[in-house]
């Protein structure tokens, strides 16, 4: 008998398999949005990890994306450092980030940490917008072109680096999530003060789910930086944070496939209305309606439990 | 129960590959792919919603009259939302989708340094019809991106010129503190001694203020003569507003163009703008431009009085030229040299009779020499008669 | 001491119309806390969507203001009740978690946004200031009389609110069923109507709030979010539930804003506004005059 976990490593790796061998069968377009996908998946599934599993709030996400993708450029940039080693030191800007606002924000329940963590975004882009002189300011940046080897890296090494990346994002999340962390995640979730008188570390966990959706929001904004090749504020704002979080719902919070089912379906779905393009915000509002009032829990969510029965 | 999952997924992500199914090989002519990337929403949509329909139009009465040399040309919108990373992303499915030779794109100038940067790297020309930054200019040899509007620095040395005509010594400067302000101030701090002018005061306010009655004081008290304001349309409308409640009303003028200038008319009381002048590139007295007003009434049922459609149409119809004159529609190098190629070409914008052309470390197409002044008078524009 | 009040009074007026405006969006906010316990996100898309229905009433139905502005207000109101219909009751109902709620407001939001949004084309919707534009001279002291208006209304509503609040049946319904729900249902308090009443009154709120700040700065369809943000950090600061702390902490929110822009420069105000934010809940979660107006019985 196979065990479950073989099992979903399996079909994992042929899902990637998959994704590998689209390059060459597909056309460019349709890698930009598996690109796009993956990036957005991997902050969702980190997003999903504080607010699915941990079942904290958190509408300021854009903000670790934000230092995520300007942090490698300006190393690049200002500083000639190559995008491998800038890479590796955003997340970890990032992670000593999450860690000092952990301290203010997660003592802060539902309402106020929904505004605590989109005051702590709001900040973060500002920050980066009015310092022109370094970050190139509203304007924006001309993010650096990566070399290796001595050759300018394309779009199909972004693809294949998002893809790695998101993998390995993925298993985090999946190890995560089935593990006695896990459990201890969903303890605090459904229900802080039992567990706590269980003997779960409250503050523990919600901090390292903290960490975990601050340091896969950093890794997708520097793939995004990168492969866009041209950064500014406005992709920091508000938006992207209700973006992020619209992914999240429609797919499934608390499932491990919500997230990038969730990525996939508002990526897509703007552009295949390509003809009304003016009524992409609407869709978005309309999409998160219907998933709150009929799909309660996410696309997959909704999926799952018709299979459960069977 | 899980692995179902994963291959609903799976086979999602799959089957979405396949809606958009490949072209079927027609025996029509082989069409000249052009891209289309505009902001149809965001915070200048406003003014994509103006340029698409005239590219539109242009496109299908050249198309209407056998397109260029037979062939005729289609073109691939995309939404960049006034996003610079989205831009680059339509771009580039623009490019490699649609296998454009040439592509237009918008309005907004932050989204124009990424799509020069994109068009300088992957060798596509790109013309466009409105941002004014001076970032955008190529001094040193071929550009890539071309503009049928002004440059920044180009309005301001109208304007100056102007000042200098009415007799003032003094000047102010309002301006935001994103490039469009930041390259006016530039220039003006450069140039401004030439013209025998003085520039007293200046004030950077950030944009979305809801209140800017503070540096409007602190301009005031530099007792300027004049005031050049290089701003976008919510803030110059604030400022407009807080000079009123000051009492304080200089002869006010700017370089931003009608295009910004009409949609600061648009949101402010008129008393508020009253005597305001602004640099144009467009003559009303010219038959033309009431003829693309009237075309532009007919085809979107809305009507327009500045220089969006004019502007547009002469970008649309340079690049027409510049593929005429490239002799291979199909190589976009060949495109690019075409537009260097452009001499004496008959615009919308201008004097009577204006021609156009670009140069090497020229690639916009509106000098000093093609600019106007407009002015407000009880809230509608009229032009300003210029001592030559 | 004329040139230091000439100066300083233009500030003062718009510091405390932006205050205002932010003030009266907390009130709002406060009465559906007051009422249900609930965040409502699409508040500041209430106080869009009527300025839209008065911007239509006005340039493209023709309708003088004093017509306009009534309908308005009107139009936010039912927005609010279509809101709690929409997604309040049916959610409520499900017995989905407070968060998701909060989620189901800032959809609607969404959708009225993208509605504006694609009806106006993203543009500005432009109402003139009601009196002019001249403004008053007091000795030669220029007042507007939009943001004397804005803080006038302010007044009116929030003394309004108080007397409806505290001398009316219907009040002392909306109150008990804020305080508990339960025991409301027992006493024959219809606690369904009372929390669509208090959308319908924070829509209200909300649509005065936006149609007399319209004419200083004209709204556009996506500026609903960014005003509930502001008008819920105002609630944050003044105090949880407490409708007049509520409006004290927006006051205060925007005469900061308002000097902070003017000497230093708008970026630091804006910055200075979300760590102002990050400290109070901190130090201070309850706000800062949490207190404030709250008799001694009252207090819990």
């Amino acid at each position: 008998m196979v065990s479950r976990v073989k099992r979903d490593l399996i079909v994992l790796f042929v899902v990637l398999g998959v994704a590998a061998v689209l390059p060459l069968m597909v056309r460019e377009i349709y890698l930009y949005l598996v690109r796009l996908i993956g990036i957005y998946a991997i902050m969702a599934l980190g997003l999903n990890i504080f607010m699915g599993y941990c079942g904290q709030v958190n509408i300021g996400v854009a903000g670790f994306f934000c230092i995520g993708a300007y942090i490698p450029t300006v190393l690049q940039g200002k500083l000639g450092w190559h995008y491998l080693i800038a890479f590796p030191i955003s997340a970890f800007v990032s992670l000593l980030v999450g860690w000092g606002m952990s301290w203010p924000l997660l003592r802060l329940r539902g309402h106020s940490m929904a505004i605590g963590t989109i005051a702590f975004a709001m900040a973060v882009y500002l920050l980066f917008e009015r310092f022109p002189t370094i970050t190139g300011g509203s304007d924006g940046t001309v993010v650096p072109a990566m070399t290796l080897f001595d050759q300018t890296m394309g779009n199909i090494f972004y693809y294949y680096l998002i893809l790695v990346f998101f993998a390995v994002a993925f298993l985090i999340c999946y190890f995560l999530a089935n593990s006695q962390i896990g459990l201890a995640l969903r303890a605090v979730r459904d229900n802080e003060e039992a567990a706590a008188a269980m003997g779960v570390d409250i503050n523990h966990y919600k901090r390292l789910a903290w960490l975990v959706n601050g340091v896969l929001a950093s890794i997708a904004g520097s793939l995004y930086a990168q492969q866009a090749g041209f950064i500014s504020p406005d992709t920091f704002a508000l938006s992207t944070n209700v973006l992020v979080l619209v992914m999240l719902c429609v797919g499934g919070p608390g499932t491990i496939l919500g997230p990038v089912v969730g990525a996939a379906i508002m990526t897509i779905l703007p552009y295949l209305l390509v003809k009304i393009q003016q009524y992409t915000l609407l869709m978005q509002g309309l999409v998160l309606f219907a998933v709150l009032r009929f799909l309660p829990d996410g696309v997959v969510g909704a999926i799952s439990k018709r299979f459960r029965s069977t | 129960m899980r692995r179902i999952s994963w291959l609903i997924t799976g086979g999602f992500i799959l089957t979405s590959f396949f809606v958009h199914g490949s072209n079927a090989a027609a025996a029509e002519p082989k069409p000249i792919n052009i891209g289309f990337s505009c902001d149809f929403s965001g915070v200048t949509a406003w003014e994509g919603n103006v340029e698409f329909p005239i590219f539109e139009m242009a496109v299908k009465e050249l198309n209407a009259a056998g397109g260029i040399n037979g062939r005729p040309i289609k073109l691939h919108v995309l939404d960049n939302g006034g996003d610079p990373s989205k831009t680059v992303g339509t771009l580039k499915v623009i490019k490699d989708a649609n296998n454009c030779v040439a592509s237009y794109y918008g309005i907004n100038s932050a989204s124009g340094i990424a799509a020069k940067a994109w068009a300088d790297t992957n060798n596509i020309p790109i013309i466009s019809c409105g941002p004014l930054s001076d970032k955008l200019i190529q001094r040193k040899g071929k550009a890539w991106f071309f503009r049928s509007n002004l440059s920044t620095s180009v309005g301001a040395e109208v304007i100056l010129g102007r000042i200098k005509e009415l007799g003032y010594k003094r000047v102010g400067f309002m301006g935001s503190t994103q490039a469009m302000g930041t390259d006016c101030l530039s220039y003006l701090q450069e140039n401004i001694s030439k013209f025998g002018l003085e520039l007293v005061g200046s004030v950077l306010c950030e944009p979305n203020s809801k209140d800017l009655t503070i540096q409007a004081k602190r301009l005031r008290d530099t007792n300027p003569e004049a005031v050049i304001y290089s701003n976008y349309a919510a803030d110059s409308s604030v400022w407009a507003r807080n000079m009123k409640t000051l009492g304080w009303q200089p002869y006010v003028t700017t370089g931003v163009g009608l295009g910004l200038f009409s949609a600061i008319r648009d949101i402010t009381p008129p008393d508020l703008l009253e005597g305001w002048e602004s640099v144009a590139q467009i003559d009303f007295t010219r038959p033309e431009i009431k003829m693309i007003w009237d075309k532009y009434a007919a085809y979107t049922g809305r009507r327009s009085d500045d220089e969006k459609p004019p502007r547009t149409w002469d970008g649309a119809h340079l690049l027409f030229e510049a593929i005429r004159l490239g002799g291979n529609p199909d190589d976009p190098t060949a495109i690019r040299d075409g537009f260097y190629k452009i001499k004496n070409f008959p615009i919308v914008s201008g004097p009577p009779g204006a021609k156009g052309s670009f140069e090497i470390g020229r690639n916009y197409l509106i000098t000093p020499r093609e600019c106007t002044m407009v002015v407000i008078k009880s809230g509608k524009f009229a032009m300003v008669q210029r001592k030559k | 001491m004329l040139k230091f009040l000439a100066d300083f009074l233009p500030i003062i007026i718009v510091g405390l119309s932006l205050g205002s405006l932010f003030g009266l969006v907390g009130l709002a906010f406060t009465v559906i806390i007051n009422a249900s316990q609930l965040v409502n996100f699409a508040q500041g898309d209430f106080a869009m969507f009527g300025v839209a229905v008065c911007w239509f009433a006005l340039t493209v139905l023709n309708v003088p203001l004093w017509l306009a502005f009534p309908l308005g207000v009107i139009g936010a109101a039912l927005f609010g009740l279509l809101t709690e219909k929409a997604i309040i009751t049916p959610l409520q109902r499900r017995g989905a978690r407070p968060f998701t709620m909060i989620l189901g407001t800032m959809a609607i939001g969404i959708i009225a946004a993208g509605v504006v949004g694609a009806y106006t084309k993203f543009w500005w919707m432009k109402i003139n200031p009601f009196l002019g534009s001249e403004p008053w001279k007091l000795k030669k002291l220029p007042i507007d009389h939009q943001g004397v208006m804005i803080i006038f209304a302010t007044v009116v509503l929030v003394i309004g609110y108080w007397v409806f609040l505290n001398k009316t049946r219907l009040g002392l319904a909306l109150r008990a069923t804020g305080f508990n729900r339960d025991v409301s249902i027992l006493l024959g308090i219809q606690t369904a109507k009372m929390v669509g009443l208090s959308f319908l009154i924070s829509g209200v709120i909300s649509g005065i709030a936006g149609i007399l700040c319209a004419p200083l700065s004209a709204f556009n369809a996506v500026q609903g979010l960014p005003l509930a943000i502001n008008g819920f950090i105002a609630v944050i600061l003044g105090g949880w539930g407490n409708p007049y702390a509520a409006l004290l902490g927006g006051i205060t929110l925007g005469l900061v804003r308002a000097l902070l822009t003017g000497y230093l420069s708008s970026a630091y105000a804006e910055m200075a506004t979300f760590f102002v934010l990050i400290i109070v809940l901190t130090l201070r979660p309850q706000g800062l005059f949490s207190r404030f107006m709250i008799p001694e019985s009252k207090k819990n």
